[in-house]
Parts: structure tokens; sequence; C-alpha cells
């Protein structure tokens, strides 16, 4: 009889639950629906700035600040695909509003949204015309004779060339996040580093690759995840009640802006660094020069990588450590991926402070002594989470 | 992902939990496809494809626009290639202004109470008059 009541009771329970459930599902649907339509209204980038220098696309930006402390200005490079605002994604979980609120003096460089007419702006023209002007902007808004340059991905990769070549400039410490530099290996080169990718012929049809093309591929190296899983985790957080809309809406509408990758610098990009890998093997030249990452010597430098990095994998970027010749080097690698190690919900506590610290240390002025270099460390770490390998 | 969920386990949350075991397998499945040779082939060659396609489409509706006497997109991205150019110029002058200024020492806003004598053209008027750069040390 008791076995019985307790069959009965359990079948009402769950035709209670599942009628809840039921009745909630389209609720949540609804609200599911709400933040992924109302994406586009999403406030991104809004930390107040100034426009300090601009030429054709580029814009050189630097964010008001009542509270500089810092005598060596930074200056943020991000990648061509993608736009900048990653680094001042919303309030409250911007890496810009926080390196304000430590004392330094922001700039950012943003490569804009080149059109048809900016088919001829190659890696050569970035790395010794845009970046060595926007330093020099810097430099001459700031009044500091040195810079601190932050390179994320494709625009890490772009400042370790320009301050190879410039060896003696003005950048004075030098961050690379989740660079791509050995390219063996990683799936871009299976794709793209085959004969039968044409990037002549990719990138002539539209004097470009159109943004959503490199959505696409970049979206296709994990299509499930990208395509379904993100919005399924979504739906589930609405169920829960556990959804933050502001943070998913800012995100998605990042990722969804997708500028043009100008002809030339795409046709670079994809021949340097995947078909012929050649900014790990010394022999890329730009205008000539050859740029060789062991002219390094001089820069503080920082490398981040992410252990779940599918984009710029951590192998690919550990090879710097034995190539910069500099005596002041140190290598955070924490967990998360390309994007989500700086802006991520964690990013905040887990890597920020980290480079903040850092620039903090080597951004006294230049007339005091800096403080003495510590031990140089090369070992790249085995799997994270581990405790970094930094100077004291 | 799994998620930790705090709701008792209903018939309706058995079933999210079956999808998304299928889900995270299909993933799986999915990164080891696109990881293929095949795969890689075939993405090289569609994307090539795709764009030879579209490059000839553009240059017919390019020449059916320019017929009607209008300009067309090639004619727009052609000026606007030329303003570029221009500006580029105008950059580099920029540039060596800026070099320039920087060797001469000569401050882009001299203070109020700065005397009236005027650096640079005093640098200038030392200077030999064969065109030399004037290198003022800093």
């Amino acid at each position: 009889m008791s076995t019985l009541t307790g069959l009965v009771g359990g079948l009402v329970q769950d035709a209670v639950s599942v009628a809840k459930g039921t009745v909630r599902l389209p609720l949540d649907v609804a609200r599911t629906a709400d933040i992924l339509l109302t994406t586009d209204r999403a406030v991104i980038g809004a930390t107040p700035r100034d426009v300090v220098w601009t030429h054709r696309k580029t814009t050189l930006y630097r964010y008001r600040s009542t509270d500089r402390r810092h005598a060596v200005p930074i200056l943020l490079v991000f990648a061509l695909i993608n736009r900048p605002e990653i680094f001042d994604l919303r309030p409250g979980s911007s890496f810009v509003e926080f390196l304000l609120a430590e004392g330094f003096d922001v700039f950012l460089v943003d490569w804009g949204v080149p059109g048809e007419e900016d088919a001829d702006m190659g890696v050569a023209e970035y790395v010794c015309d845009e970046l060595h002007w926007a330093v020099r902007e810097t430099v001459r808004a700031s009044g500091s004779p040195h810079v601190s340059v932050v390179g994320w991905c494709i625009g890490a990769a772009l400042s370790a060339m320009y301050t190879a070549l410039h060896p003696d400039g003005a950048v004075r410490n030098l961050v690379l996040l989740t660079m791509p530099l050995d390219t063996s290996g990683s799936l871009y080169r299976q794709w793209v580093g085959r004969p039968s990718f044409d990037a002549d012929r990719v990138a002539t049809a539209h004097e470009g690759v159109p943004g959503p093309m490199v959505d696409t591929a970049n979206k296709l190296m994990k299509p499930v995840t990208n395509y379904l899983t993100t919005k399924r985790r979504l739906f589930g957080q609405v169920r829960q009640g556990t959804a933050n809309k502001v943070a998913y809406q800012a995100m998605a509408k990042w990722v969804a802006d997708n500028p043009r990758f100008p002809q030339a610098a795409f046709r670079d990009w994809i021949r340097l660094m995947y078909k012929e890998n050649r900014l790990v093997d010394g022999t890329l030249t730009l205008r000539g020069r050859q740029v060789d990452l062991g002219a390094i010597r001089r820069q503080a430098v920082l490398v981040v990588t992410a252990a779940g990095d599918h984009i710029a994998p951590r192998a690919g970027t550990l090879p710097v450590l034995s190539m910069v010749t500099t005596d002041d080097l140190t290598h955070f690698d924490r967990p998360g991926g390309h994007i989500g190690l700086m802006a991520g919900s964690k990013a905040k506590g887990l890597i920020w402070p980290d480079i903040a610290g850092w620039l903090a240390e080597r951004s006294r002025p230049a007339r005091t002594p800096r403080p003495a270099r510590p031990a140089r460390t090369r070992t790249a770490r085995p799997d994270a989470p581990t405790p970094d390998r930094r100077t004291p | 992902m799994s998620e930790k969920t705090a709701a008792p386990a209903s018939p309706l949350n058995q079933l999210f939990a079956v999808y998304e075991q299928a889900e995270a397998k299909a993933a799986a499945l999915a990164e080891q496809a696109v990881g293929s040779n095949v795969f890689a082939e075939l993405l090289a060659t569609t994307a090539t494809n795709a764009m030879a396609l579209a490059g000839l489409a553009n240059a017919v509706v390019d020449r059916g626009v320019r017929l009607t006497r209008v300009a067309a997109r090639a004619d727009v991205t052609g000026l606007a290639r030329q303003l570029a150019r221009t500006e580029d110029k105008l950059e580099r002058l920029l540039q060596e202004v800026h070099e320039l200024s920087d060797r001469l020492a000569v401050p882009d806003f001299p203070p109020d109470d700065a005397p009236p004598a005027r650096p640079a053209r005093a640098a200038r008027s030392a200077a030999p008059r064969n065109g030399a750069t004037v290198r003022t040390p800093r």
C-alpha cells in the first residue's frame, strides 16, 4: 500500500514538475530570443576617449583620466580582424577602465574598418607606417619618451615585429597576449597553408576578405560550440535565472562586428605566417628589413598564453621565449581561451592585476634607475594552472 | 561545459541533460571532422571558387552599372584610393615636419613668458646654406 502511495506521489510530483516546466518553457524561450534579438543595442567601448591622430582608417585614441600616476603610457594594439572594443568591452568589465583606475595613461590604436580603397594596406604598411606613427604620436601626446605596447593576437605579432625593427625606439615594455608565432601544427595552417588555398584569389575578389567570411572561418574551428552551444547555454542560464544579459550581449555584439581584412594584409599574413612560417624562422622581411625577434633585447617583455587557446595555440607562442634576447622576460600562463583569457568573466581577477603590476614596476620615469633586472626566465611551463614564471 | 542545476531532476531536466550529452559528443566529432585533411581541402577549394565567382559577379554588375553612365563601385573605389594616396603623402609630410621639429627642439606651444627670440629661425640662420639638415643636440 505504502509502495503504491509513494509511486502515485512520485508520478504526481513528476507531472507537476513537467507542467511547471512546460508552462515556463515559452517564457524562457521568449526571454532567450529577446537577448539574442536585441544584442545590437548593447553598449561596448563606452569609456570616454579623445582622438589624438588619424590616418586613413587608423585612429589613435587617448582615454580620459584625471589620475595618471605612471610615467610610461600604454599603447593597446589589437588584431586586424574584429574590433579593438574588446579592450573596453563594457563598464565594470573593461581592461581599459581597469588600467585607468591603476593610474596608467592609456592609448589605443584602432585600425578602423578598411574599405576597398585600403586594399594596398599590407603587413608592412601596418607595422612600418601605422604602428610607427601611432607610437610616435603616443610619445608626443603623452610627453613620455617611452611607451609600453600591449598587443593582442595579430596585434601582438605586429607589435613584436615593430619592436624588432626598432630595437632602440620608444618601446620600453612589450606585452604579447596570445600571439601567433609558430603556426606549424595549427588548424589554421592546415586550412590556409595548403597549396590549394589561393590567398591571392580569395583576397582579390572583394579587394579584401569580407569580415563575415573571416568570422565564419573562426567559428568553423569549433562549429557546434560556436553555432549551438553558446545559445543553448544561454537558454539554460535563462531557465535557471542566472543569465547575464548585459555580459552576453556585449560579447555577442563584439564577436559579430567583423571588419574587412585588407587585401594586401590578408595575402601577406597568410603567406608569411601560415604558408611560409617566416616570423619564427627569422626570415620575415618588411620593406627589405629583416624582422629578427632576437633584436628585442632592451625591452622588458611579458608573454601571456592561454592554455585553452585554439586560435593561437600556446605551443605556437612559446618559441618567442627563446627568440627574444632581453634579460627581463616574463611568462604568464593562464587557463582560458584566446579571447576569454582577457575578456572573460574571470579575467579581472586572474590576469589583469598581474599585467598591471608587471607594467607598473617598469613604468617609472626614465631618469630614475630602473629596478634591477631579475633573472631571465625562459623555460616553458607544463600545463596550466601552475605558478607563474614571473620576475620577483 | 556542464552546468550545475539547482532544480530537481524532472523529466524535462533529464531530457535536457541527455541533449547536452549528445551535443558534447557532436561537438567533439565536428572538431575532429574540421581538423581532417578532406575538410581542409574542401574548405580551401570552396573558398577559392566562391571568391572567384564573387569576383566575376562583381565585374559583371560593375560593367552593367557603367553602361548606364553611372559611377560603378570600381570608380568610387578608385577615387577613394586617390584620396588615400593623398592622405598618405600628407601624413608622411607631417611626420617629416614632426621629426624636424623634434630635432630642432622647437616646442609646439612656447610658454607665455618665453623670450621673443625664435630658436627655430636662429638655428636655421646659423646653418650652412647648402640645404644640410640642422641637428641640434637634444
